[in-house]
């Protein structure tokens, strides 16, 4: 992975692109579809330009969306039940403009909330972002929780693959009907929890060994830092973000 | 090291386990073509070993990192955390030990799951859940019914027989582990005697 093209944003500190998700996100549940759809999403589009990896991001991006926004826009327009401008009709199928414009406002936090993930994860080291948060004086038991999970998964995919054939050797079937393949699944599972969990005490006994739960300070084998550069993006987005939201609780109020 | 330290690493050691073990639930599932999820039983074992605490963070990790490639799942580490925090407490009540028990708690896991999903999922997502359980969902609403309505029975169809299915693999699973190794987690004086 670190042989990832490196485009600009993934020279910024991870903690600045955090605060660019949180933004983003706050702004879009404050205001209706169009400040999602019409200003963050084309902003995360044109980030995505320079991140190095274009096309990658918006196949993950539609990936993830597709089914999700096609079935609201089928449910809204469904449900919708008002006698707003018809644009389409087809026998008893009716597009009325209303149920669009719901479709667009229930899609909305969730389409930024992915496009922002997304980039976020495209530009970011997992690792990198824990350093970076446990330089703000997050516990190191939480960089380890994720990290190690991401390496587990993996390792134990690999694990249950050799289980599973080993079950199918001695004679378990995995294929037939509902009843055999339900069968199937204990024997494939049962193994693999029981293996990972009487391992446990050995790798407790390793980190142990190696200081996990000392009181010292941790150092770092690898050394990010933030730059000037992430100071003044951060302070810049946070005012920004309160002072739209300044606006829009004012224009609300009075 | 005193005994709580070993206890708090021991348990802080499932947790990475627990959540590979929601997602190789859930593969597994999918490549013996299941009709249910079984995405759980990680955060499930957790919080019957380790307690609510280690169960619920269990439940959060799964979705956050889910999400890292499925932004949609974020939303429900509510319902995950929730499990978790069930499953925990049912353990300090002893009630994975028995048969009674364990069923009782996939009662009350089951219900904890309505009663958390179904909101994210009209609320924050209209309805629809990304499986393709929203086939059912759609072909509910056609028919006339509320969107309320429709997801709670699409959630009725193919939550509760997971729910009960997770709950009972993790009671057999604790079953078969070693008295010796489950006495070296934080909740062991509930199986072992």
């Amino acid at each position: 992975m670190l042989d990832r093209k490196k485009g600009p944003l993934s020279k910024l500190y991870p903690l600045t692109k955090v605060v660019f998700l949180m933004c983003a996100v706050v702004l879009s549940l404050a205001f209706d579809w169009k400040v999602g759809y019409l200003v963050i999403v084309p902003l995360t589009l044109i980030l995505a330009l320079f991140s190095g990896n274009f096309f990658g991001f918006l196949k993950k991006f539609i990936g993830a969306l597709l089914l999700f926004v096609i079935f609201v826009f089928l449910f809204k327009i469904m449900l919708d039940k008002s006698d707003s401008q018809i644009l389409f009709q087809w026998q008893f199928v009716i597009i009325r403009i209303q149920g669009l414009i719901d479709g667009l406002n229930q899609t909305s936090v969730l389409v930024v909330m992915a496009a922002v993930v997304l980039l976020f994860f495209e530009t970011t080291e997992v690792e990198d972002l824990m350093i970076s948060l446990q330089q703000k004086n997050v516990s190191h038991v939480v960089s380890y929780i994720i990290l190690s999970t991401l390496q587990m998964i993996p390792d134990m995919i690999k694990r249950s693959k050799v289980i599973m054939q080993a079950q199918q050797a001695r004679g378990i079937e995995t294929e037939g009907n509902m009843i055999l393949r339900l069968r199937a699944f204990f024997p494939s599972l049962g193994p693999l929890i029981i293996s990972s969990i009487s391992e446990l005490e050995d790798r407790a006994i390793t980190l142990e060994v190696r200081g996990f739960s000392a009181s010292g300070k941790k150092t770092f084998l690898k050394d990010i830092r933030s730059r000037n550069i992430d100071r003044i993006l951060s302070v810049a987005m946070v005012l920004i973000t309160i002072s739209i939201l300044g606006w829009r609780i004012f224009v609300w109020l009075f | 090291m005193s005994k709580a330290a070993k206890y708090s690493t021991m348990a802080i050691l499932l947790i990475p386990i627990g959540i590979a073990i929601n997602y190789v639930g859930g593969q597994l599932a999918l490549i013996l073509r299941l009709p249910v999820f079984i995405d759980v039983i990680g955060t499930i074992l957790v919080g019957a070993l380790a307690g609510p605490l280690f169960g619920a963070i269990t439940g959060l990790v799964t979705n956050l990192i889910l999400g890292i490639t499925a932004p949609t799942w974020i939303p429900y580490a509510i319902v995950n955390v929730a499990i978790g925090i069930v499953a925990g407490l049912c353990a300090q009540k002893g009630w994975f030990k028995t048969f009674k028990g364990a069923l009782i708690t996939s009662v009350l896991i089951w219900l904890i799951t309505q009663l958390t999903a179904n909101p994210v999922t009209v609320y924050l997502f209209g309805g629809v859940t990304g499986s393709g359980s929203s086939f059912i969902t759609s072909f509910l609403i056609a028919t006339g019914q509320s969107l309320w309505q429709s997801v709670i029975t699409t959630a009725l169809i193919t939550e509760t027989v997971d729910k009960f299915i997770s709950v009972f693999i993790v009671f057999f699973i604790i079953k078969a582990i070693p008295a010796r190794t489950l006495l070296k987690f934080p909740l062991a004086k509930y199986y072992v005697e």
